[in-house]
């Protein structure tokens, strides 16, 4: 395995750490999640008797390195680090409907030996819906089963219009994105289990000219979650992400949580990170970081 | 680019707060048709075990005096239903020297009469939880939720269905205190408002 440089967001994992701390001082420990475990699956998704929520979330990545297309992972020489911050909100649609819209503003920070600079923008708003047939919980035979589907619209600037040097006002992928995918998921005392398959449709584009390729994304994700007192849980997933025609590929581990606050109020978020062994990766950038949202619900 | 910005996040911005406006105003919805609800078809005929080693029909806890009975569908693992023991065993105390007599239904399918023992013990319940495996008493209410609770009277007809308050497992002050409020409101003479409330509790885990 590589030399892997030290990031700024490893203390991720301490603040994680600290998490599971605070929440398992409680007295009492319902097995239960009576309402936030599948929170911590999504940070914008309603969960049991909430109508509509609306929050603030705050992703930060360092890319610490890349995979080539021989598949081999290769530190970054230069610093690279993405915020991007993102005001979502979600309605109840029927009983077990929601539709979320997210908007968000990018900031990315990229520093050589050389040069360093700072650019941003308003980036590419998404806006999903989700069904759910079954809710996690609701029964002792069926798991909680969902479809989703959604779309991202090139509503940021995309690498080929940006204008910095070192294209750090790129705040979009410049392509309209569909997607869609299903969810199951269920609780058995304190255990969360969740499976997740998606496909992304990356539709084309023109770039200087020339138009774009349609390009496919498939995404498995696997997660196991510990459901804690006082109704916080912590998810520690595994994402699997390739698309078969570039070709890339990339497998993502991450361990999020949601404490809710009061009835209301809920911080959801954790570290995640892209695993830098040889082999696992190809033509990707790989990044280690971490999310945190604050959520307010009305039920 | 704001202009385009500006298109699509507008209607959204300007539907939140319309959509949100009728069902944040207020959780419980009066439903007039509740009060007028013919008796439970379970009320008399149906006898479960209870954790005070009796078997109960609803109808049996009516003694000479007692006006109402309060049911609230329990879940042991339910952080809900912890956070509204102590409300609960408040209301009993308030309630009960009135003629108000209360239950626990526990309709969960993988419940046990002797978990419910330990529970109603642990919890300190001065009133008994009933085991309903089968969840005959939770399909005759359309329970589905912890803590969801009905008021009763003699004759088996559901006055009050809804939470026990607006809270859900973080108790507060300000919370809206339904079935406190719906007791005044027939000792008083006046038929419950709002007769129907949302119940925010877990589900009741079914077959």
């Amino acid at each position: 395995m590589p030399f892997v440089r030290p990031s700024p967001f490893r203390d991720a994992f301490l603040i994680a750490a600290a998490f599971l701390a605070v929440t398992s001082s409680a007295r009492t420990a319902s097995a239960q999640a009576c309402c936030a475990g599948a929170a911590a699956l999504g940070t914008g998704r309603l969960v049991l008797h909430e109508e509509a929520l609306i929050g603030l979330d705050l992703r930060a990545t360092d890319v610490i390195g890349s995979f080539a297309a021989d598949a081999q992972y290769r530190s970054a020489k230069a610093t690279q680090v993405e915020l991007e911050q993102g005001i979502f909100g979600t309605l109840r649609v029927l009983e077990k409907g929601q539709v979320t819209l997210r908007v968000p503003f990018v900031e990315t920070f990229h520093s050589t030996r050389t040069r360093s600079e700072l650019g941003g923008g308003p980036g590419d708003i998404a806006a999903s819906a989700r069904w759910d047939f079954v809710l996690a919980g609701e029964s002792l035979s069926l798991p909680g089963m969902g479809v989703f589907a959604g779309v991202v619209l090139p509503t940021g600037r995309p690498i080929e219009k940006a204008e910095k040097t070192l294209g750090t006002d790129a705040t979009g992928t410049g392509a309209t994105q569909l997607s869609a995918g299903f969810g199951v998921e269920q609780t058995f005392g304190d255990l969360f289990v969740g499976v997740i398959g998606s496909a992304v449709v990356r539709l084309p584009r023109e770039v200087r000219g020339s138009t774009t390729p349609t390009t496919y994304e498939l995404a498995a994700t696997a997660a196991f979650g510990l459901l804690l007192p006082k109704e916080a849980v912590v998810v520690l997933s595994s994402t699997f992400t390739i698309e078969p025609e570039t070709p890339q590929r990339m497998l993502r581990l991450g361990l999020s949580g949601a404490l809710p606050l009061d009835d209301r109020w809920r911080l959801q978020g954790g570290p995640f990170s892209d695993v830098p062994i040889d082999g696992i990766g190809q033509n990707q950038s790989v990044g280690t970081g971490f999310l945190l949202a604050f959520v307010r619900s009305w039920s | 680019m704001k202009h385009r910005i500006l298109k699509l996040v507008l209607p959204f911005g300007l539907a939140l707060p319309l959509a949100l406006a009728p069902s944040l105003a207020d959780a419980g919805t009066e439903n007039a048709e509740v009060a007028k609800a013919s008796a439970t078809p379970l009320f008399a005929s149906l006898s479960l075990p209870g954790t005070d080693g009796r078997d109960h029909t609803l109808k049996s806890f009516f003694r000479e005096n007692t006006r109402y009975l309060v049911v609230t569908f329990f879940s042991a693992s339910c952080p809900c239903q912890e956070a509204h023991d102590s409300r609960l065993k408040e209301l009993h105390k308030q309630w009960s020297s009135r003629g108000v007599e209360f239950v626990s239904v526990d309709s969960e399918a993988d419940s046990s009469l002797s978990a419910d023992i330990t529970e109603a013990r642990r919890r300190g319940y001065p009133f008994p939880i009933l085991s309903d495996v089968d969840g005959k008493l939770a399909d005759a209410f359309d329970a589905k939720f912890a803590t969801f609770t009905v008021i009763l009277d003699r004759e088996g007809r559901v006055l009050y269905r809804g939470g026990i308050d607006s809270d859900k497992s973080h108790l507060t002050d300000n919370a809206r205190h339904y079935v406190r409020t719906a007791l005044s409101q027939l000792f008083a003479d006046q038929a419950p408002n709002p007769a129907e409330t949302k119940s925010l509790g877990c589900f009741l885990r079914r077959r």
